[in-house]
């Protein structure tokens, strides 16, 4: 008895430590997702390297018809999203929440935002184009409104993003989709997930940019 | 009817632009009980079915959702408005002199009395003034396409 005791303090403990660890810095966003340790040999010695999860190889087309990969945003913060123009339901709403993101950093030349559609039969080029500028977003520097083969997206929303997108006949729409807005740091690992329909979740987001903004760590990854 | 409606909505909109606070009242200032009533079960019909869209303060999506406050396109024609509640709307229309071409999802399921609510509603805040919009004038409305 006396010895479970014990035993749960030393978890309790080696908990707090953790937490103090990577928590001892509120300007530190933790990263997400699954984590795994690997073994790797460094000059004949073994050592273990703890590898994040990350955002898998993409090629999408944006609103100007130009491929959008990997390479577009590498050593960026980006903020990632899933809607279709036609979305009755919450997208509008995540829109105006995103407008609100765009304008606080869209003069930083390293930070992006990348809306893909989970419709791209109906959300063709021509008509994100047409899309963004009604937003009255002029171009595609900051703001990129990605299409590409449906499967794909939805591969890429589900395993990289870890968010909802799919097909569902039930929905209005046509279409099951999470409003979260993903945080993508320089080395394409997820540093926060946000309500995107939800203005003090989006401030939140607006705050913690900066974090990730002014630090170059990984740049090069 | 029609020529009858615009020409009290006319004279509304002179009689609205005498003070810039009225944009800002809301359903507290309502003044007749059974309007006012309309306006607060419309109130929660329009954040259940249309705030997504519209949102919240009626103020639209930059050029791609028109705006509901100080919308001419609202108060040109009430029914066309009680039309468009219910059954959506597709293709371009004119707002305030700007085009917007989004299509509006309809609300099917909803019942007269549920559209004479938040048409009451919307059509009482934000500098509106209109009065109480009954059930019988959503039947009527909604029997012809406008």
């Amino acid at each position: 008895m006396l010895r479970s005791h014990y035993l749960s303090f030393t978890i309790l403990g080696v908990l707090a430590l953790n937490a103090c660890q990577t928590n001892n810095n509120t300007n530190t966003l933790p990263i997400l997702g699954n984590r795994h340790v690997e073994e790797v040999i460094v000059d004949g010695k073994t050592t273990t390297d703890t590898v994040y999860h990350q955002i898998a190889e993409f090629s999408f087309t944006n609103q100007d018809g130009e491929e959008i990969t990997n390479e577009d945003v590498r050593g960026k913060v980006y903020v990632a999203d899933f809607f279709f123009t036609s979305c009755p339901t919450i997208c509008p709403i995540m829109k105006k929440q995103m407008l609100r993101v765009f304008e606080a950093y869209k003069d930083n030349p390293d930070f992006m935002i990348l809306s893909h559609t989970i419709d791209p039969e109906y959300d063709t080029v021509a008509l994100l184009k047409d899309y963004s500028l009604r937003l009255g977003i002029e171009d595609a520097s900051t703001w990129n409104f990605l299409t590409g083969e449906q499967e794909k997206i939805f591969e890429i929303g589900q395993t990289s993003y870890l968010t909802t997108a799919m097909d569902d006949k039930n929905e209005p729409g046509g279409f099951l989709h999470s409003g979260a807005f993903v945080l993508i740091d320089r080395a394409g690992r997820i540093r926060g997930i946000y309500d995107g329909t939800k203005e003090t979740q989006v401030n939140v987001l607006i705050k913690d940019l900066p974090k990730l903004l002014n630090n170059n760590e990984n740049s090069n990854k | 009817m029609k020529t009858a409606i615009s020409s009290l909505l006319f004279l509304l909109i002179i009689a609205c632009k005498g003070g810039d606070d009225n944009q800002n009242k809301g359903i507290s200032n309502i003044k007749d009980l059974k309007t006012r009533q309309y306006a607060i079960q419309g109130q929660q019909l329009y954040l259940q079915y249309c705030s997504n869209f519209d949102q919240e303060d009626g103020t639209g999506l930059k050029r791609l959702i028109p705006p509901l406050k100080n919308s001419d396109y609202m108060l040109d024609d009430v029914n066309r408005s009680l039309y468009i509640i219910k059954n959506g709307l597709k293709g371009s229309i004119t707002v305030n002199n700007v085009e917007y071409n989004q299509p509006m999802p309809e609300n099917s399921k909803l019942s007269p009395i549920e559209v004479a609510q938040i048409a009451t509603y919307i059509y009482n805040v934000w500098g509106n003034e209109y009065g109480l919009i009954t059930p019988e004038k959503v039947k009527e409305a909604l029997s012809t396409a406008p």
